[in-house]
């Protein structure tokens, strides 16, 4: 669970997300790049929330609670 | 990275490097910058929570030798975990510019704690009235 990979992957991620969103913008598809955007957040969410969930328990556990 | 037994030396590393990242990452796309920082912060806590956890059972066992009912202990780290989840958040929403949402999140949090620690309150009260009459 404890890694900073993830640190690094979202920052790729958003540099990648960046590049598509500028040359489908140059390309003249404001709707698609907007898509890309989208794409891009929800994958980031899903890491997080599983993040959020293992963390959360980790709390749970270290303060003895049920 | 072995996170069992970490120093200042890799939490300040990281925090370091990681604040470098959302820099960067900030000023292109702010919202995958929120998540970053979202997941550094989580980094850094539950780094420092197995550290945390030892204290936990020292100040039990402690609780337990002095003779201390085991429900106020289980109380104390009730609070303690209530706060220290709801600051998190707050720090969070806070870092999104959502003051609303960070003010919110720490309400709840104070009356959470007001409630869990109603038991104590109420002895408190009642070895007053002892006391009095």
């Amino acid at each position: 669970m404890l890694s900073a990979d993830l640190i690094f992957k979202i920052a790729g991620l958003a540099i990648i997300v960046s590049v598509l969103h500028s040359v489908i913008k140059q390309a003249g598809k404001e709707e698609y790049a907007w898509l890309v955007t989208l794409t891009g957040i929800i994958v980031v969410l899903t890491l997080v929330t599983r993040l959020v969930s293992d963390f959360f328990q980790s709390v749970k556990s270290t303060f003895l609670l049920p | 990275m072995r996170w069992q037994k970490v120093d200042i030396f890799q939490i300040a590393g990281l925090g370091i490097i990681a604040s470098l990242l959302l820099v960067l990452l900030r000023r292109e796309r702010p919202e995958m910058a929120l998540g970053a920082t979202l997941v550094a912060g989580i980094i850094l806590f539950a780094a420092i929570l197995p550290r945390l956890s030892s204290v936990v059972s020292a100040f039990g066992g402690m609780a337990s030798e002095s003779g201390l009912e085991p429900l106020y202990f289980g109380i104390i780290l009730k609070v303690l975990a209530i706060s220290y989840v709801a600051d998190f958040a707050a720090a969070i929403c806070r870092d999104a510019g959502e003051e609303l949402m960070a003010t919110r999140v720490e309400m709840a949090g104070r009356i959470l704690v007001l409630v869990t620690a109603l038991p104590i309150v109420q002895e408190v009260l009642k070895v007053v009235r002892m006391l009095l009459t």
